[in-house]
């Protein structure tokens, strides 16, 4: 769970826990899939995916790093790699998905974390209805906690371009917000 | 104009927790995933790198042949996103090219079961052996090259069977199966061939909208038309599979309750009712 504000964790591990990967340790992989599940799936449902959708898909990052894993080049670049292969995997999921009506209606989403209020359901399906680029840096800084290297980092941006995207997200989120309460525009 | 900050509604996204269960269920499946796959026969890298497969430069995985030898080989699967291919011990195959989301499999040797998801309308999944050409919208079926004839089962949805050069096209549905033999005269008799079953096209239409992502509520009128029509019919599992799905998707809880619910009763064996069983308790089974 992060605070508010907080990072979750940061880019990288530890070298010697990426040489065992690379290595295909398979206790070392057991711990990597238990670490990074939860973030995964966190990713994947809020880029709008559904939560039996996300768990699969989770599978499906997980499987590919471990066949892949030769293509991470430094324990540094494991969090923005994974997320690359999650971005890669959502927007497939979205490309190929029965039913794309799903992304672009107000349908509400499905429960997906732990008791799960409302307003946390509300703002998910804010997130849902932003566009791509703009959701994704929000998520990553403002509910993921990252910094704004960070962020630049796990995106592949530019810090400039991070940040003045931050900027339009959070005009988008806080009108697209406004709306959902009635307030306008 | 002032900078815009954090919105405070992204608060409670910030603390949610993932459910451990979730997370068992992602550790599990990822090992699933990990442990069906086999890493490439050094030979078969080495020729690839070499440039001596030359076709399969899309080529993503390769069963590693059997151990000359091996007393008890296992089945190896090997997968590539949206499809899995369970080649039995001996088999020999690879991807020739990609053919969108499907592809273009070479099978000379041995036997392989092949479970490919639903394609859009331009794509195709195409399994091809020294006599045979079989060409998958989106099913599971099982092909075997048993010395100079081709043997294809249809376990579940509806593929095309045709010899390579494409003459003598024919439709296999579920519990249906083909030999072809390089003459007629060698071929046994087509008692497995029995064209279209009835209703074949409203589910193959159905499959159809479903790869191609597209009108979702004709796809499941199609399917419950079907399942009206032939309760009993030999697509009646790919339909009542798809109308639980289509039922989820749609928020037609009680429908997708019952569907899932007729499909698990029916069907628990099939790879599919994990999935749909999951599902029972959020759409209110007790």
């Amino acid at each position: 769970m992060a605070a508010a504000g907080q990072p979750t964790a940061r880019p990288g591990l530890a070298p010697e826990l990426f040489r065992r990967l690379r290595a295909g340790d398979a206790q070392a992989w057991g711990q990597l899939f238990r670490g990074y599940a939860p973030r995964i799936y966190r990713w994947a449902v809020l880029r709008g995916v559904a939560p039996g959708d996300a768990e699969e898909l989770a599978q499906e990052v997980l499987a590919v790093a471990w066949r892949r894993i030769d293509r991470c080049r430094a324990p540094e670049a494991l969090t923005a790699w994974l997320y690359q292969i999650t971005r890669r995997q959502v927007a497939n999921h979205r490309r190929k998905a029965w039913f794309r009506r799903v992304f672009v209606t107000d349908r509400p989403p499905e429960r997906a974390f732990v008791a799960e209020p409302e307003g946390s359901l509300a703002a998910r399906a804010v997130l849902a209805g932003l566009p791509g680029d703009l959701a994704e840096v929000l998520i990553m800084r403002d509910v993921e906690g990252y910094t704004r290297d960070e962020v630049a980092a796990l995106l592949g941006l530019p810090p400039g371009t991070v940040a003045s995207r931050l900027r339009r997200a959070r005009a988008a989120f806080e009108a697209a917000w406004a709306a959902r309460e009635g307030r306008g525009p | 104009m002032s900078e815009p900050e954090r919105h405070p509604a992204l608060d409670a996204l910030a603390q949610a927790e993932v459910p451990g269960a979730v997370q068992a269920r992602i550790v599990a499946g990822a090992q699933a995933r990990v442990a069906r796959h086999r890493p490439l026969a050094p030979w078969i890298a080495a020729a690839i790198a070499s440039g001596a497969v030359a076709a399969s430069a899309l080529a993503l995985w390769v069963a590693r042949p059997a151990p000359a030898g091996d007393p008890a080989p296992q089945p190896s699967v090997q997968a590539v996103p949206g499809h899995r291919v369970l080649a039995e011990p001996g088999a020999r195959w690879q991807v020739v090219e990609a053919l969108g989301d499907g592809q273009r499999v070479a099978l000379s040797a041995g036997a392989a079961e092949f479970a490919v998801q639903p394609l859009r309308g331009d794509d195709a999944y195409v399994v091809e052996t020294p006599q045979a050409r079989v060409r998958v919208v989106g099913t599971r079926f099982r092909v075997a090259v048993e010395g100079d004839c081709t043997a294809v089962a249809v376990s579940e949805g509806v593929v095309q069977v045709s010899r390579l050069d494409g003459t003598e096209p024919a439709s296999l549905t579920a519990g249906q199966q083909r030999r072809i033999c390089p003459s007629p005269a060698a071929q046994p008799p087509r008692a497995g061939v029995l064209g279209p079953p009835p209703g074949q096209a409203w589910v193959q239409q159905a499959l159809e909208l479903i790869g191609r992502g597209e009108q979702p509520a004709q796809a499941r009128t199609l399917m419950e038309r079907y399942l009206a029509a032939y309760p009993d019919g030999p697509l009646a599992q790919e339909a009542l599979y798809y109308a639980a799905r289509l039922a989820l998707e749609a928020g037609d809880r009680p429908a997708a309750l019952a569907r899932a619910r007729a499909f698990v009763q029916r069907f628990p064996d099939s790879h599919r009712t994990a999935w749909l069983e999951g599902r029972l308790p959020e759409l209110g089974a007790e």
